[in-house]
C-alpha cells in the first residue's frame, strides 16, 4: 500500500483554506440553532466540531449542505460564495455521511457504493473508483451483493464512509458517525477516519460525541455551546484543561468565554 | 494491505439491532391466529375454484380470461400508484384524473373537425391557441424544473435557458398544430414518428454496440450501419402511417399517454412539490392532489359535458376463441401491452441510473438528495410514469366500455386496494394484487348477481389485509 490510489490534490499547504463560515446564523422559527458562527477547514485537515446535546454542532453541517436556512452571514467554499442546494454539493466537492449509520436499506452494498458516482460516466473511471474504495474497505468486497439493511451497525456505518468516498470528494463530513456503535467499532470507525485522510489527504469534519476519540483524530477542534463557537483551536489545548468537561457539564459560560476571547487574542 | 484487512475484520461480528417486542405471547397468540386464517383462507379459496373447474371447465376458463384482463388493468394502476407513493409518501389523488385526460384526448382526436362538443370545437382555432400556449407553458416548467439544472452544469445558464425556450415553443406549436387540424392528425404525426423511431433504433442499438467487446473501427463500422438501418425504419414508418388513414385512434392513444406523463409532471412540479415540503402534514398535499381532480373533473366536464362517451372500435369487434372461451383482440393487445410495460419498467428499475435513483428515493428520501440525485426532477419523472400507468389503463377502460370524467376514481380505489394487498412499495406485489382482485371479483360473483361484486371483492380484500397486513409480497 504504497500508492495512493484515491487521485487526490495533495494538500501540502495547510493555510489554503477550502470552506470558511463567515459569521452563518441559522434560525428554525424564533428559535436560534446557530449564531454568527465563524469558522474554516484547510485542505487535508481533519476538523471534530464538539459540544453537548442540542448545542448546534449539527446545524453548522446542515448549514453547509443546504438542508438548514441561513438566515444571515456566507459560506464560502474554495474562495468561492456557496449557494447551498442539496444535490449539488457532490459535484462541487462535499461528501455528506448524515447521522444514523443512513444507507439505502433496500438497495445491496454494491448499490449503495454506486449512490455516491453518480456524476460519473466514464465506465473505465467508475471501476476505478470502485476498486480503490474497495481497497480503503476490504471487508465491504464480498458483501456486496448483501442488503444493506440486514448488516450491523458498524458495516452500514463504513458502507455509508465508503459510498461517501466514491465521488473522491475535497471534504468528507460526518454527523455523529459513532453514536450507537459498540465501544470496539467506534475505535474502528476513528482508525478509518484516519486511515482515509491520511491515504487520501481528504479533509474532514465531523460532529462527534466521543470527546476522547475525536481528540485522538481531530487535527482541530470547535467547540460549540447554545448555538456559539466558544472555542477554536488544537486538540491538546483542551486536553489538559477543564473546558470541555465544564461544557458539557454545563457551567461553562464563564470560564469558556474567557478562553475563547483569550484564543482568539493569540491567533 | 494487509494492515487494512486486519483493521476491518473487527467489524464483521456485530449484532444487528433488535426490534424489541413488547408483549412476546400476545403476538406469537396473533402470529398464530394469523397462520391459521391463512391456511382456512388459501384452502377455502381452493376447494371453491376447484369446484367450480370441475362443475364448468368452460365457463370457469372464461372467468379466468376475463379476470386477467381486469387485473391486468389494476395491476398497471396498482405499479403507478405504488410507484408514486413509494416515493413521495402521499396519496396522490390527482392520478385519477390520467385516464379520463388521455381518454377525452383520444375522443378529441376522433372527431371530425369543425365539430361542436360542448363549448369546444374540434379543430377551432381558440381550442388550438389555448392548448398549444398550455402545453409550451407545461413543457418549459417541467423542463426547467428537470433539466435545468444538469443543463446549466453542462452548458451555462444562457444556453441552457435558450434549449428550454426553443424546445418548448416548438412543443407548443407542434401540439397547436395538431389540435387545430385533427384531420390531418397522420400526415402531422408521420414526420415526428418517423423521427423518434429512427433516433430509437439508433439509442437502442449503439446501447448494445457498446456492450459488445469490439475494435474503436468495428464499433464506428457497426454504428454508421445501425445508423443508416435505423434512419431506414424511421423512413418507411413514417410513409406508412402518412398514407394509413384510419390511423387515427392508435396515434391518439400515443398522444393521450404522452399529454398525461406532461399533466403527471405539471401536478407535481407545479404544485405538490410546494405542498410537501418538509416539516408539513403529508394531508396538505393530499388535499392539494383532491383540489387537482376536482378542478380537472369540472374543466372537463365543462368542455366535453359530463355525459359517457364511448371510442370507436380497435381491431374488430370479432372476438378470438382460446380453448372455448373468448376474448377481444384488444383485450389481448392490451395484455401484452402490459406484460411489456412491466418488463421494461422492471428492466428500467433494476439497471439504469435513473432506476436505481428512483429506488433510493423511495427507500431514504434526504439522504438521496445528499449523494446528490436531484430528487425534484427524478420525482417529477416518476410522476411522468405513473400518469402513464393510469392514462394506459384509462384508454383500455374507455375502449373496452366508456367513459367519463370521473372514471379513474374508481380506477384509482382498485388500484389503491390492490398495491396495498400486493404489498406497497413492490412493483410484482402491485401487479400481483391488481391480478388477485381481478379473480376475486370475477369468481366471487359465479352464484350471485353481478351488483354483488365490489361487496364481494373488497370484503376479501379486508380479510386478506388482516391475514397478511404487509402485503403478499412485502418489500425485501
Amino acid at each position: 500500500m504504497d500508492e495512493v490510489t484515491l487521485s487526490m490534490p495533495s494538500a501540502p499547504a495547510q493555510t489554503e483554506d477550502l470552506l470558511e463560515f463567515q459569521n452563518v446564523s441559522v434560525r428554525y422559527g424564533g428559535v436560534t440553532a446557530l449564531s454568527e458562527a465563524s469558522l474554516r477547514i484547510s485542505k487535508g485537515e481533519i476538523v471534530a466540531i464538539m459540544g453537548p446535546n442540542g448545542a448546534g454542532k449539527t446545524t453548522v453541517l446542515r448549514a453547509l449542505l443546504g438542508l438548514a436556512p441561513v438566515s444571515s452571514g456566507a459560506i464560502y467554499w474554495q474562495g468561492r460564495l456557496l449557494r447551498a442546494v442539496t444535490h449539488e454539493m457532490v459535484t462541487l466537492g462535499i461528501a455528506f455521511v448524515p447521522q444514523g449509520r443512513r444507507v439505502f436499506s433496500h438497495l445491496t452494498v454494491q448499490e449503495n457504493l454506486e449512490m455516491g458516482y453518480l456524476t460519473i460516466k466514464d465506465a473505465s473511471e467508475r471501476a476505478r473508483r470502485m476498486a480503490s474504495v474497495i481497497e480503503l474497505f476490504p471487508a465491504l468486497e464480498e458483501r456486496r451483493l448483501q442488503i444493506a439493511g440486514t448488516m450491523s451497525g458498524g458495516q452500514q456505518q463504513m458502507v455509508a464512509i465508503a459510498r461517501a468516498l466514491m465521488s473522491h470528494p475535497k471534504l468528507l463530513v460526518l454527523d455523529e458517525p459513532t453514536v450507537g456503535l459498540a465501544p470496539i467499532v467506534v475505535q474502528s470507525v476513528f482508525d478509518k477516519i484516519e486511515e482515509i485522510n491520511r491515504k487520501t489527504h481528504t479533509a474532514t469534519l465531523f460532529v462527534e460525541h466521543d470527546v476522547k476519540n475525536a481528540l485522538d483524530v481531530a487535527h482541530r477542534i470547535y467547540i460549540i455551546d447554545k448555538g456559539l463557537i466558544i472555542f477554536d483551536g488544537e486538540p491538546n489545548m483542551v486536553r489538559e484543561g477543564h473546558l470541555l468537561k465544564d461544557v458539557f457539564l454545563g457551567k461553562a459560560e464563564t470560564a469558556a468565554a474567557a478562553s475563547s476571547i483569550d484564543h482568539r487574542q493569540q491567533s | 494491505m494487509d494492515g487494512t484487512k486486519v483493521k476491518s475484520q473487527p467489524l464483521d461480528g456485530y449484532v444487528t439491532y433488535q426490534e424489541p417486542i413488547s408483549d412476546s405471547s400476545t403476538h406469537s397468540a396473533l402470529t398464530n391466529m394469523r397462520s391459521v386464517g391463512a391456511g382456512v383462507v388459501i384452502i377455502a379459496t381452493g376447494l371453491y375454484l376447484i369446484f367450480l373447474a370441475i362443475e364448468s371447465p368452460r365457463a370457469f376458463f372464461q372467468v379466468f380470461l376475463d379476470s386477467v384482463i381486469d387485473g391486468s388493468v389494476y395491476g398497471l394502476v396498482a405499479i403507478g400508484f405504488g410507484l408514486m407513493y413509494s416515493t413521495v409518501r402521499f396519496f396522490d389523488i390527482s392520478y385519477a384524473i390520467m385516464p379520463a385526460a388521455s381518454a377525452f384526448a383520444v375522443f378529441y382526436f376522433n372527431q371530425r373537425a369543425s365539430r361542436f362538443v360542448s363549448v369546444f370545437v374540434v379543430g377551432g382555432s381558440v381550442s388550438a391557441i389555448v392548448v398549444g400556449t398550455g402545453i409550451g407553458l407545461i413543457v418549459a416548467l417541467n423542463l426547467s424544473i428537470c433539466a435545468y439544472p444538469a443543463l446549466r452544469s453542462r452548458l451555462g445558464s444562457l444556453p441552457a435557458q435558450g434549449i428550454i425556450a426553443v424546445t418548448s415553443l416548438i412543443l407548443g406549436l407542434y401540439s397547436g398544430a395538431l389540435f387545430l387540424y385533427p384531420d390531418q392528425l397522420e400526415k402531422l404525426v408521420a414526420p415526428v414518428a418517423g423521427l423518434v423511431i429512427a433516433a430509437s433504433i439508433v439509442t437502442l442499438g449503439s446501447l448494445a454496440v457498446r456492450c459488445v467487446p469490439a475494435s474503436q473501427n468495428a464499433a464506428r463500422l457497426l454504428f454508421s450501419l445501425l445508423a443508416i438501418v435505423g434512419l431506414g425504419i424511421g423512413v418507411w414508418c413514417g410513409v406508412l402511417l402518412y398514407g394509413a388513414m384510419g390511423a387515427k385512434l392508435y396515434i391518439g392513444w400515443v398522444l393521450g399517454i404522452a399529454l398525461s406523463g406532461l399533466l403527471g409532471m405539471l401536478f407535481y412540479g407545479g404544485l405538490l412539490r410546494y405542498l410537501s415540503r418538509e416539516g408539513r402534514s403529508l394531508l396538505v398535499p393530499m388535499v392539494g392532489s383532491l383540489g387537482i381532480y376536482m378542478a380537472m373533473v369540472a374543466l372537463f366536464s365543462i368542455i366535453f359535458t359530463p355525459n359517457v362517451k364511448s371510442l370507436p372500435v380497435p381491431f374488430g369487434s370479432d372476438s378470438i376463441a382460446i380453448a372455448g372461451a373468448y376474448i377481444k383482440p384488444f383485450s389481448l393487445f392490451f395484455i401484452a401491452v402490459v406484460i411489456v410495460f412491466f418488463a421494461g419498467f422492471v428492466l428500467v428499475l433494476k439497471k439504469t441510473t435513473l432506476g436505481k435513483e428512483i429506488r433510493a428515493i423511495a427507500d431514504d428520501r434526504e439522504l438521496a438528495m445528499t449523494v446528490g440525485i436531484n430528487v425534484s426532477a427524478v420525482t417529477m419523472i416518476v410522476f411522468a410514469i405513473g400518469a402513464c400507468c393510469g392514462a394506459m389503463a384509462g384508454i383500455f377502460v374507455a375502449q373496452d366500455t366508456a367513459f367519463k370524467p370521473t372514471t379513474g376514481l374508481q380506477l384509482l380505489f382498485q388500484g389503491w386496494v390492490a398495491s396495498v394487498v400486493g404489498g406497497l412499495g413492490n412493483i410484482y406485489g402491485a401487479l400481483a394484487g391488481g391480478l388477485l382482485l381481478g379473480l376475486l371479483e370475477n369468481y366471487a360473483i359465479w352464484y350471485v348477481p353481478s351488483e354483488w361484486k365490489n361487496s364481494i371483492a373488497f370484503g376479501m380484500l379486508i380479510v386478506f389485509a388482516l391475514l397478511w397486513p404487509k402485503g403478499l409480497l412485502p418489500r425485501r
